[in-house]
């Protein structure tokens, strides 16, 4: 959807449809799947990152920081859906912090329902390309979502 | 629930394998004739160690690692006053392995002297190894599959080549939560097991753990009574594993 040609007024409806459609579908999967919910929005990034290939993404880094780090450069470069993210890798670990995401209201609704948001398009898509880098064997051990300081800090780690 | 044991039997890296499998927070406290020695375990993750001497951080972990006396036991919920532990557990572990090496430390772990940072494939390995034997002894399971609940491979063994492992792990997963939800909704008590019928065989999701479950492959034709009683069989054998028991 381009939003470029919007105006102030349509692009907040916009934004507010994007919030209720992902809250619902957070919150309905949630309660239907419980922990679930996380493995089955992995098949969602597989599909998101198939998507995004289609349109040019381009993920050949040999460097898993690089290769989330590429994820990050599209996503608030070219979609403008955060304002800054900045990229730590440590051994097997691969830190991402995204500044100002556009979606914090979405998670901010969830935390405060005491549901740990799960739909986010840096986590799935960063972890379905690191997954298909490593044979599956990646997991997420942290995702933070601090809607006071609009971060959020996803640690994934490499397995093997 | 409180797990707990000797330290004689399950060395520090198994016990906090254990505890970053375990959810949100857990503590690993260690008795032993010198002391208490805690680490805090959040989001899988060690953020703190303390010691009975003063020792915080990846000193403490240093010195727990030498710990062949005495109990342990793990306190789900228990979240640390402050965060002293930054890095990665694997690179803490090695680090500590490397100091007590230098330091020349007696009661060192052999098997961590060796290879510390393949821990985690090691667990695989075996992981591996008991499904292969499973399906080589059994002819009512014929593929089988460890995995998270977030949707990790621990380690598949189908017998089509073209199977998806990774949407395999996704669809156990999202069967578990319903089927968990399905038995709170009914009051039916804790999930056990799902057992789903096709026209050419049957699908076994069962509960290794809260957080790992086996997946099963049966033929159409099988002795249903004798699969269930070999999943129980296999699941008791990978508890074990991803306990740090085998």
């Amino acid at each position: 959807m381009d939003t470029s040609n919007m105006t102030e007024g349509q692009r907040r409806m916009w934004d507010q449809l994007v919030t209720i459609l992902l809250y619902g579908l957070e919150k309905g999967l949630w309660d239907m799947l419980g922990e679930a919910s996380f493995a089955v929005t992995n098949t969602v990034g597989r599909e998101m990152l198939r998507v995004m290939q289609e349109a040019g993404l381009q993920l050949d880094q040999e460097d898993p920081g690089e290769l989330v780090a590429e994820i990050g450069r599209r996503f608030v470069a070219d979609m403008a859906i955060a304002e800054s993210f900045d990229i730590e890798k440590e051994n097997s670990t691969v830190a991402l912090r995204v500044h100002k995401c556009l979606l914090m209201d979405v998670e901010k609704k969830l935390l405060d329902q005491g549901i740990k948001p799960f739909m986010c398009p840096f986590l799935n898509i960063a972890m379905a390309a690191l997954r298909e880098r490593t044979g599956g064997a990646t997991t997420i051990t942290q995702f933070d979502v601090n809607p006071e300081t609009h971060r959020c800090l996803l640690r994934f780690q490499l397995l093997d | 629930m409180t797990l707990q044991g000797s330290l004689q039997e399950v060395d520090l890296p198994h016990i906090v394998d254990l505890a970053r499998g375990m959810g949100d927070a857990v503590a690993v406290v260690l008795d032993t004739p010198q002391g208490l020695w805690t680490l805090y375990v959040e989001d899988g993750r060690v953020v703190h160690a303390e010691g009975p001497h003063g020792e915080r951080g990846e000193d403490a972990v240093a010195t727990a690692l030498v710990r062949r006396e005495g109990t342990f036991h793990l306190e789900p919920g228990r979240l640390p006053a402050t965060r002293t532990i930054q890095r990665p557990w694997n690179a803490v572990l090695l680090d500590a392995l490397r100091r007590l090496d230098e330091a020349g430390a007696p009661s060192q772990p052999e098997s961590y002297e060796e290879e510390p940072m393949t821990k985690p494939k090691k667990m695989r390995e075996r992981i591996a190894d008991a499904l292969e034997d499973l399906l080589n002894e059994s002819s009512d399971i014929i593929g089988a599959a460890v995995v998270g609940v977030d949707g990790l491979i621990y380690s598949a063994n189908f017998p089509r080549r073209d199977t998806d492992d990774n949407l395999v792990a996704a669809v156990a997963a999202a069967v578990y939560g319903l089927s968990q939800r399905s038995m709170k909704q009914t009051q039916r008590g804790t999930f056990v097991q799902t057992l789903i019928q096709g026209s050419d065989g049957y699908m076994l999701v069962r509960s290794i753990t809260p957080q790992v479950l086996f997946v099963g492959l049966l033929p159409a034709e099988v002795n249903l009574g004798m699969a269930f009683a070999e999943a129980r069989t296999i699941t008791a054998r990978l508890a074990e594993i991803l306990q740090g028991l085998r």
